[in-house]
């Protein structure tokens, strides 16, 4: 009697570890989702506070490519 | 015979792309430099020994090279059609310049005809005078459609210049305390006024690369302006630069 008490207790105390588990993992990934959830909240409102220029940075930079590309040779050079 | 031939030429030049044209131009060019020292050698052989066979030999040398210099410049007149074509200049001037392209190639057939009756050292010279004459011509054609379509692409990126400035400019009224960024703009405008004056001037010096008159003085005249145009627009592209960074980092 006393062993078959010893067994199911072993079980149960199993158990309550799986359990326990559980819950410790549940609560690492809500910790993990509320911080994406707050680092997105974040980025958003500095999106909302940024000013947008009405001009990229590509758009500049390829501007800036398309000048430095312009070449104006002498006919001595257009015939080489 | 003559046009089925010059048909046939502009066909196949049409179906080669800009830097095959080209490549077929440098091949030509290598072709007319060896005929060129195989004539220099006849010369150098009837000099030594004036045979009428050596003779004979610097005659047939000499209608050799006029007529690989006439490959090379039809060669050369292919590749810069279809570099007009390739490029985004406006259909008008790529018609015109395909109707300049044309013109020359009759020239050129025209000429060949000349080489082909060749008989004597003075119808060598004679052909001469004349080939350098039609190569003037066509250089000039060349040079007015390019400094063309040189004005129309500095014009092209000019607006854009301005557009970006003025979509910064929206951008800095409002925002407070932009008297630094408005500077700035205030740089890159007049820059871009300074551009499009010196655009305009050197479309009037390339309206002037004609025949009779300076050509290639109005061709370099053109090329100066345009040269102190890019110097301009890249003023004005580096103050758009800082006022963009100003205004991203502005709080």
């Amino acid at each position: 009697m006393k062993k078959e008490l010893t067994i199911v207790g072993l079980i149960l105390a199993a158990g309550l570890i799986f359990l326990g588990a559980g819950c410790g993992q549940k609560s690492t990934e809500n910790v993990n989702a509320d911080a994406n959830t707050n680092a997105a909240v974040n980025e958003e409102t500095e999106n909302v506070n940024a000013v947008n220029p009405g001009v990229t940075e590509e758009e500049l930079n390829q501007l800036k490519s398309d000048i430095d590309e312009l070449e104006y040779d002498d006919l001595n050079t257009l015939t080489q | 015979m003559v046009i089925a031939s010059l048909l046939f030429q502009i066909g196949l030049a049409s179906a080669l792309t800009s830097g095959e044209a080209k490549q077929a131009w440098l091949s030509a060019m290598q072709a007319r430099i060896s005929a060129d020292a195989a004539y220099k050698q006849a010369q150098l052989d009837y000099a030594a020994n004036k045979t009428p066979e050596n003779d004979q030999k610097v005659i047939d040398n000499a209608k050799t090279v006029l007529g690989s210099a006439l490959n090379e410049v039809e060669a050369w007149l292919n590749w810069k059609n279809q570099e007009a074509k390739d490029s985004d200049a406006p259909a008008e001037l790529k018609v015109k310049i395909g109707n300049d392209v044309e013109k020359n190639l009759v020239k050129i057939t025209t000429l060949r005809g000349d080489v082909a009756k060749i008989k004597t050292r003075v119808d060598v010279a004679g052909v001469f005078l004349k080939m350098v004459g039609a190569y003037v011509e066509l250089l000039t054609d060349v040079a007015r459609n390019t400094g063309a379509a040189w004005v129309y692409t500095g014009n092209q990126i000019a607006d854009k210049t301005a557009d970006y400035e003025i979509k910064l400019r929206t951008t800095a009224n409002g925002l407070v305390d932009n008297t630094e960024i408005l500077a700035k703009l205030d740089i890159a405008k007049s820059q871009i006024d300074l551009a499009r004056t010196q655009i305009n001037a050197a479309e009037t010096s390339y309206k002037l690369v004609i025949l009779p008159g300076t050509p290639l003085v109005k061709f370099a005249e053109g090329n100066s302006y345009l040269r102190q145009v890019r110097v301009n627009l890249l003023a004005a592209a580096g103050q758009l630069q800082e006022s963009f960074n100003l205004i991203v980092s502005h709080k």
